[in-house]
């Protein structure tokens, strides 16, 4: 089905655009959301993440969906960086944050949770704590991948990962959520 | 501190399958309409497909015309290594005593060399200085029509030509000498520029190597239309 939707699209049918567009518009819509600071800037950077798909789906080689899903993410998650770094909303990381010393403990609230709480919390992580943790535990990219991303140290890049992910734990606490301990390193 | 990334794969893994469970909309008091955002979207996507058409339409035209200057500059190469065609086209010239010397006769004709390799070996002629140029010039018996000639023709001479030239087919084709100019190996001049030009120069060579072509009388009253026109040294090498 989706196969038959890109074939349409790479020969510039506007039908199959629109069907594309409709079944992962929301989706990438979150992502977006994910990344940026308000809902205009993420339809922005959702709206410049599709045309660069329509015009660059003539080099996609569809797979399968997920392939497909992935490859409008990966789009949609540079088009974000892209937008934080000309709009100067990447943070500036201090030196001190690289001697921070990433902490070997870290709690994570047990399964049940409700996934709209832990969305909202995501992104009410400082900027810089929030692309971090979103590059890497979310759409998995590595702390290499992640320092040339975001021009910063290796070392930069986890220590805020873990700042993110204990200030998340605090949170949950905060809203009674039980914890149990994982380690982390 | 070096980070190892299997080792905290779990948590991860948790929070990306948690939020895989996310619903397909957007989140709960999201002003967000993906039709709206579709309207935007559209009249820009409609201008893609023209810029990409133009774009193509360049890289045709740019394609065609470098290769229309490649085929130029191979067309010029001087030593192209073209095979040559395996046919040859002769020119006969034959002369009719109903017309006069200069009002010569052509017939052209195209014949595959290899057709006439089984003639017989005595009616071949070989001969090693032949140039390759296809046109021959060959003086036959009077014939009353162009085409009675063409009739009467000896085969065998014509055979001869068409063998010599099969004998030199596979020899590498030389350079075009017909395109190169001539050099003019003669200088036609007067007597007297002549005279005055061995007085003017020094004497480097003996002039009693040259002969004097006409009447020989330096000093008679004869008109200057009798006058030789041409003098030639006379030498014993070669002409080349």
């Amino acid at each position: 089905m989706s196969q038959q939707l890109v074939e349409q699209c790479q020969r510039g049918n506007a039908f199959a655009q629109k069907r594309l567009f409709d079944q992962y518009a929301n989706r990438l819509f979150r992502v977006s959301l994910r990344y940026v600071r308000n809902e205009p800037e993420a339809e922005e950077v959702l709206m410049s993440a599709f045309l660069k798909a329509f015009r660059g789906i003539d080099a996609f080689m569809y797979r399968d969906d997920n392939g497909l899903e992935a490859w409008l993410r990966r789009i949609v998650v540079n088009e974000a960086l892209q937008h934080l770094r000309a709009n100067r909303h990447l943070p500036l990381f201090h030196a001190d944050d690289d001697a921070d010393v990433v902490p070997d403990v870290v709690p994570l609230p047990d399964a049940g949770l409700d996934a709209e709480r832990i969305y909202a919390l995501i992104r009410e992580l400082p900027p810089g704590y929030r692309t971090v943790f979103n590059l890497y535990a979310i759409e998995g990219y590595t702390h290499r991948e992640i320092a040339e991303q975001l021009r910063i140290s290796e070392n930069t890049s986890k220590s805020q990962l873990s700042k993110a992910r204990a200030l998340l734990q605090s949170w949950l606490l905060q809203n009674g959520y039980e914890t149990e301990n994982r380690r982390n390193a | 501190m070096a980070m190892k990334p299997k080792t905290d794969e779990t948590p991860d893994e948790w929070i990306r399958q948690t939020l895989s469970q996310l619903p397909d909309a957007p989140p709960p008091g999201s002003s967000f309409d993906p039709e709206r955002l579709w309207a935007q979207l559209r009249p820009e996507l409609q201008q893609t497909p023209v810029r990409r058409r133009i774009g193509w339409t360049w890289w045709v035209a740019a394609a065609c015309l470098s290769g229309l200057i490649w085929s130029w500059f191979a067309w010029n190469q001087p030593n192209s290594t073209q095979k040559q065609v395996a046919t040859y086209q002769f020119k006969r010239k034959v002369v009719t005593p109903a017309q006069k010397p200069d009002s010569e006769v052509e017939f052209t004709t195209s014949k595959p060399i290899f057709a006439v390799k089984s003639q017989p070996k005595k009616q071949r002629k070989y001969s090693t200085d032949q140039p390759t140029a296809s046109t021959q010039s060959i003086d036959v018996a009077p014939a009353t029509s162009p085409a009675e000639t063409l009739a009467t023709l000896p085969d065998a001479v014509t055979v001869a030509n068409v063998a010599t030239i099969a004998e030199k087919l596979p020899e590498p084709p030389k350079p075009n000498v017909a395109r190169t100019t001539s050099k003019r190996r003669f200088k036609v001049m007067h007597e007297n520029e002549l005279r005055a030009e061995e007085e003017a120069a020094p004497q480097l060579y003996h002039t009693d190597n040259f002969v004097r072509m006409g009447t020989g009388r330096r000093e008679s009253n004869v008109a200057d239309s009798r006058q030789p026109t041409l003098i030639m040294p006379l030498t014993t090498k070669s002409n080349q």
